[in-house]
């Protein structure tokens, strides 16, 4: 058989998914008889083509899937540096919300305070609670990451007059304490390999 | 630059690492794009449910990103993600087996897999496909996918449409990515 009668990749294709009408189905039935092996071969893998449509599962994840990774590309690739440091903004204290009426008794107003700082990095939020009659605080806190840094791994560093007075990790949820704290101004710092937050002037008092 | 102009530019693998690495975002949503079908289905052909598959896939591109600087010149990223996707869809199915109270059962809900998910040849035979697609340029992969493995089994005309094609020029264009496709398989079979 002449090599330029033999049925092109295109026929072939076209003859397997039996989109030839009969007459011209047939003529590539008849020309493949005769095809030499480098036809064959197209035909074979086609073939292999079709068994794998036909077999394998091809889908695309939930759009969630995508959003996600957007943001941790985003997340990411923020510049730089080596290493950031934030100052922390406090958003909320519960002692300067307004009580209302009966909501809230002596006690907690005097002995729990709660405060809640943001960065660009973190969200953190602080309890203080003083223990009478000793006169002494307690601060637990906890972290929510904005970045995708596992909530165990920052250190915290509890200063007064800029010298380190205990230090303490987060949990698996992000919580830390520190306790038997004295009264007085105090600065946390946060800190991960990435970056640095800084919670400035903590006054603990009665 | 035109925008049609950067795409062109974006075309490889490693074109696509590299604008990465230099913070483009088009970049890497030109990457998921390529790769993220292929990686949730190696999850879904071994069994996997939908919610477990999403899980792989997103541990599978995170991974991707952490590794993006280290990554060779000469990666073939499709095999890249695909070892990936594969190793975290083992640990999955063995701890789904460990949690089951029966394992035939859990697998079994997968329907479209009829509980099969010890087919060697069907594996091999689904990653031989994700390598040639992954070959493909954009433009034929695309086609060859709305064609061959939309769910919804478009037309020709839906196809055209979609594609801003010529409905006449969808069969021979079909047929030139999958010729495409068997040349750049042999050619990356033969490396």
């Amino acid at each position: 058989m002449n090599e330029s009668n033999a049925p092109r990749f295109s026929e072939l294709l076209d003859w397997l998914e039996g989109r030839l009408p009969p007459d011209k189905a047939r003529d590539v039935a008849e020309r493949l008889q005769t095809a030499d092996a480098a036809t064959q071969t197209d035909l074979d893998w086609l073939r292999l083509f079709q068994q794998a449509r036909q077999s394998v599962q091809f889908a695309s994840p939930p759009p969630s899937v995508r959003e996600t990774l957007i943001q941790r590309f985003a997340e990411a690739r923020q510049p730089p540096g080596p290493f950031q440091r934030w100052l922390a903004t406090l958003t909320f204290d519960s002692r300067a919300q307004p009580v209302t009426a009966g909501l809230r008794s002596a006690v907690e107003e005097d002995q729990r305070r709660q405060l809640i700082y943001i960065t660009k990095a973190a969200e953190i939020a602080l309890t203080i609670q003083s223990i009478l009659p000793e006169k002494n605080f307690i601060v637990t806190g906890q972290i929510f990451p904005r970045r995708d840094t596992p909530t165990h791994t920052f250190s915290i560093q509890l200063l007064r007059d800029a010298e380190e007075v205990a230090l303490s990790a987060t949990d698996e949820l992000g919580e830390f304490t520190f306790s038997d704290l004295p009264a007085g101004e105090y600065d946390i710092v946060v800190s991960t390999e990435q970056y640095e937050v800084v919670i400035p002037s903590l006054h603990l008092q009665l | 630059m035109p925008e049609t102009a950067q795409n062109d530019i974006l075309q490889t693998d490693r074109d696509l690492i590299r604008a990465c690495c230099s913070g483009d975002p088009r970049a890497w949503e030109r990457l998921l794009d390529k790769y993220e079908r292929l990686v949730f289905s190696i999850s879904l052909n071994y069994g996997l449910t939908t919610d477990d598959a999403a899980d792989v896939t997103q541990i599978t591109f995170t991974i991707l990103l952490q590794n993006l600087n280290t990554l060779p010149d000469e990666i073939r990223l499709s095999s890249w993600l695909a070892t990936v996707a594969r190793r975290h869809t083992w640990r999955l199915l063995a701890r789904n087996r460990r949690e089951a109270v029966n394992p035939d059962e859990d697998l079994a809900g997968n329907e479209a897999l009829g509980g099969i998910v010890d087919d060697r040849e069907r594996q091999e035979l689904a990653e031989w496909l994700y390598q040639g697609l992954s070959l493909l340029d954009e433009h034929c992969r695309q086609l060859l996918l709305a064609l061959y493995f939309d769910a919804e089994q478009p037309s020709y005309a839906d196809v055209a449409d979609h594609m801003k094609m010529p409905i006449g020029s969808i069969g021979p264009t079909r047929a030139r990515c999958l010729e495409q496709m068997r040349q750049s398989l042999h050619t990356a079979e033969s490396l």
